[in-house]
């Protein structure tokens, strides 16, 4: 696995003259490439995290998911508006690349495979998709998807519709809010945020001495 | 990754599963075939990927799924194989020994690269998770879904489940670094930099920068089967989704209600319970970890210096019951101290002396109090206040017990003995008074009215009644003088006047067998000799002497103090009483009996004469003493002058 490195800026020079790179879709690579640079990143701080003997608070963990699924979605909606440009380019070694030393290398990076795991999520997904492509007829397939899109769309609807109808925050029912809309403009409970909570509230002592003698 | 020796790769067409041994598993290969613009690359279509194969194998290895090897004939397979071991290796030198001895080696460089990054950890550790692993994987993702709704999971099940998700993890980061590594390394073609800053140390060191270059090919829209097969999963994932968030939402519904109902319960069961006179604070339940509410009802605020106990329990919701339950808070760690049952209660018993024998014969006993009895009706046990009140009990009685311990010690020349750590005696003449602290006991309780009721039940009875006003007076002067003093000094000694509980009763008692005594004395040295003369009591005004000028008060909590504790003046009052002997023709002799500190006893005698002139005013501590004086005034001054 070692590579000469006096020869690689060489190489790297002349490389820079004798390939054309114009089909590499630079704006397209850099856009998921720091999408992804971030996931990564992510995901290697809550793999440690996790790793270690003791776990952070669930609610640490929970944050750092929360922050991963965003930035997978991220990258998702990156790819998804590339994705035509992406899967219209295909990329191959070109003669600077170790292919001999570092074929392994080379092959792990080209693979477009799902990896098994992968693989089987899919085929399970499938499974629960609960449509038999055997058995049903393609225009069946194509209707139950349809109907399927249409039933989600509606679910989505009446969910926000639902979600409309109460009140998640404050101390009021949304019907409340909506018959007195002052009830819900500011936050009425206020949790003692302050840490300069005297330590005895009630000094026994001054508390009989005005009891005693007047304040 | 198995061998697969090459004298049977023949046999390979028969197993699938055994792998050619390349640097790298075939599996991954497939897909990175040739830049060839029909190659959909598209994992299910093998039979394109074959004609591809057929076509490229000879010049490129990668092209190669491992899945076509077995289909190979031997003279295009070794080929293969010879030029994945390299240039210049020999077919004829491969043999099962040298084969095991490279895959004992490359193991170990696999460990050394996974050291090097972890980018390309997959081609050792995620390999191996191949085909016959595949069928668990899908469990595993259900698995913490279906663990979830088990109410508690074992240490076992918590390990496992972490463990699921590090190695999920593993293979999230590997996927996400190994895209990251690629894109990278393709886009440092063109944007050098931006390149650089996110490849790994690994690649950099291995492969130089722009080395991977993209041909642009006509877009190929999704086939229909594509896109339905895309939509399958998708719709499948959708419906795992829903119904895992169902049942996420199902129970979370459910704890959240049943949470709410329980809050539900326990403030509304606080406010309905507790008043204003209660003190109430937030309080950690220690034995649950629980946050709580405190509930004081130890007597500090009422003037006891009690320090034994805090006297606060914790307010817990017991979800069985649909009751409160007022625990004290220092009873767990009391009991685990094996210092014996938490709940302890005072029982006085009177022994009555049996004459000329050296034994005493129980006489009396105090009850149970009501408060320690099973209630009759369960509600009532349940009761909050009830159960408050009982621990008020126990507490007072556990003071009361204290301050008799520590006043005890100072009595144990008058007879007071202290047993053990809960019990005491105090011995008179003819009887004996015991006060003992009792364990709160089932068997205490259900067999509290089995005794036939005695004579001296009574008596106990009020001794105890007495003992516990007495230490209510205690608290009372306390907070006297807390209140006086505040304004003058914060040093506030407690009770810098000792306790005041056995000695007062005690005096009564021995008063009485004091003057038994001194009228016997008298009888027998003074009325038996001297013929007419009589005994009488003097009605003495000391009392009135004895009450503390009132104050100048302009606190009419203090008056109210000094009003209560004036009530008990009759009782903690030291005895005395005068009596005086009227001797026909020779004055008369006054006796003064009283007492210092409740247990001793002094005599005063004074001699007057038939002219009003004292002879004698002398005191005595000792009977035998005041026998021989009597005598000796008498037949000096009464019966001589009277002879003569």
């Amino acid at each position: 696995m070692s590579d000469r490195p006096g020869s690689a800026p060489a190489i790297n020079a002349s490389s820079q003259e004798e390939f054309n790179f114009q089909h590499v879709p630079a704006q397209a690579l850099d856009a998921v490439r720091m999408r992804l640079a971030q996931l990564t990143h992510s995901l290697a701080k809550l793999k440690d995290e996790m790793a270690k003997a003791d776990l952070p608070q669930w609610y640490s963990l929970q944050m750092q998911v929360s922050v991963i699924l965003t930035q997978l979605q991220s990258l998702t909606t990156t790819l998804h508006h590339f994705e035509e440009l992406l899967d219209s380019t295909i990329v191959y070694p070109v003669g600077t690349f170790p292919t001999t030393a570092h074929e392994g290398l080379l092959t792990t990076l080209l693979r477009k495979k799902n990896i098994p795991e992968a693989e089987s999520w899919i085929h399970d997904a499938k499974e629960t998709a609960g449509i038999d492509l055997n058995t049903m007829s393609s225009d069946d397939v194509k209707k139950c998807l349809k109907d399927d899109e249409e039933v989600t769309k509606w679910a989505l609807g009446f969910l926000k519709q639902e979600h409309s109808n109460y009140a998640f925050r404050g101390l009021h029912t949304s019907q409340e809010i909506s018959e007195n809309p002052t009830l819900g403009a500011y936050d009425e409970y206020q949790p003692s945020v302050s840490n300069n909570i005297p330590k005895q509230p009630f000094d026994v002592d001054s508390i009989l001495k005005i009891i005693h003698q007047g304040a | 990754m198995t061998n697969n020796p090459p004298d049977q790769s023949s046999q390979a067409a028969n197993h699938e599963t055994k792998r050619i041994p390349l640097a790298i598993d075939p599996n991954f290969m497939k897909t990175t075939s040739s830049a060839l613009p029909t190659d959909q690359s598209d994992d299910n279509d093998k039979s394109q990927n074959g004609t591809h194969q057929n076509a490229t194998t000879g010049q490129s290895l990668v092209n190669n799924p491992y899945e076509m090897f077995g289909s190979m004939p031997l003279d295009q397979l070794i080929p293969v194989i010879l030029q994945s071991r390299g240039i210049g290796s020999k077919f004829a030198d491969l043999s099962e020994r040298v084969l095991s001895e490279e895959i004992a080696n490359d193991a170990e460089d696999m460990e050394h690269v996974k050291n090097l990054d972890e980018d390309v950890e997959m081609d050792s550790s995620d390999f191996p998770a191949n085909a016959d692993q595949e069928a668990l994987k899908p469990q595993q993702i259900e698995g913490p879904l279906a663990r979830e709704e088990e109410d508690q999971m074992t240490q076992e099940q918590f390990q496992q489940l972490k463990n699921s998700t590090v190695q999920s993890l593993n293979l999230s980061v590997n996927e996400a670094s190994l895209a990251l590594e690629f894109v990278s390394l393709l886009l440092s073609s063109v944007r050098p930099s931006a390149a650089n800053a996110s490849m790994s140390p690994f690649l950099k060191n291995a492969v130089p920068t722009a080395s991977l270059n993209a041909e642009k090919i006509p877009y190929e829209k999704a086939t229909e089967s594509e896109i339905v097969d895309k939509k399958l999963t998708t719709r499948g994932w959708k419906l795992r989704s829903l119904e895992e968030s169902r049942v996420l939402l199902k129970d979370t519904h459910k704890t959240l209600e049943a949470s709410l109902r329980k809050e539900q319960n326990y403030w509304s069961k606080v406010s309905a319970n507790t008043s204003k006179k209660d003190v109430i604070f937030k309080m950690k339940d220690q034995e649950t970890g629980e946050k709580s509410l405190g509930l004081k009802y130890g007597y500090e605020d009422s003037g006891s210096s009690y320090k034994q106990e805090r006297g606060i329990a914790i307010l817990r919701y017991n979800a069985n019951k649909d009751a409160l339950e007022a625990v004290p808070a220092e009873k767990q760690q009391f009991e685990s101290m094996n210092r014996g049952p938490f709940e302890k209660f005072m029982r006085v018993r009177i022994f009555t002396k049996i004459q000329e024998e050296d034994d005493y014969i129980l006489s009396g006993e105090t009850a149970l109090d009501d408060l320690l009895l099973a209630a009759d009706n369960s509600g009532a046990e349940q009761n909050i206040r009830r159960q408050i009140s009982k621990l008020q009990f126990l507490i007072f009685e556990k003071e009361l017990m204290y301050h008799l311990k520590k006043e005890s010690e100072t009595l144990i020349s008058y007879g007071v003995t202290l047993e053990n750590e809960n019990k005491i005696t105090v011995e008179f003449p003819t009887e004996k008074i015991e006060f003992e602290m009792m364990n709160l006991t089932d068997e205490v309780i259900l067999n509290h009215q089995q005794d036939a009721p005695k004579t001296n039940d009574r008596k106990a009875a009020l001794i105890l009644v007495m003992l516990r006003m007495l230490l209510v007076v205690m608290y009372k002067k306390q907070i006297r003088k807390k209140l006086l003093m505040v304004a003058h000094s914060k040093a506030v000694h407690p009770f810098d006047n000792e306790a005041l509980l056995l000695r007062p009763i005690m005096g009564k008692f021995r008063h009485e067998n004091y003057l038994n005594l001194l009228q016997k004395v008298i009888k027998t040295y003074v009325l038996d000799v001297v013929a007419n003369s009589v005994v009488t009591e003097i009605p003495s005004d000391y009392r009135k002497q004895n009450i503390p000028v009132r104050r100048e008060t302009y606190d009419k909590h203090i008056t109210k103090l000094d009003d209560e504790i004036t009530l008990f003046d009759k009782i903690l009052q030291l005895p005395r009483i005068d009596l005086k002997v009227e001797l026909p023709g020779s004055g008369k002799i006054e006796f003064g009996l009283e007492s210092s500190n409740y247990c001793n006893a002094t005599t005063s005698v004074k001699l007057v004469d038939a002219s009003n002139a004292t002879i004698f005013d002398t005191r005595f501590s000792n009977f035998k003493e005041l026998e021989d004086f009597l005598h000796f005034i008498v037949s000096e001054y009464v019966t001589e002058g009277k002879q003569e």
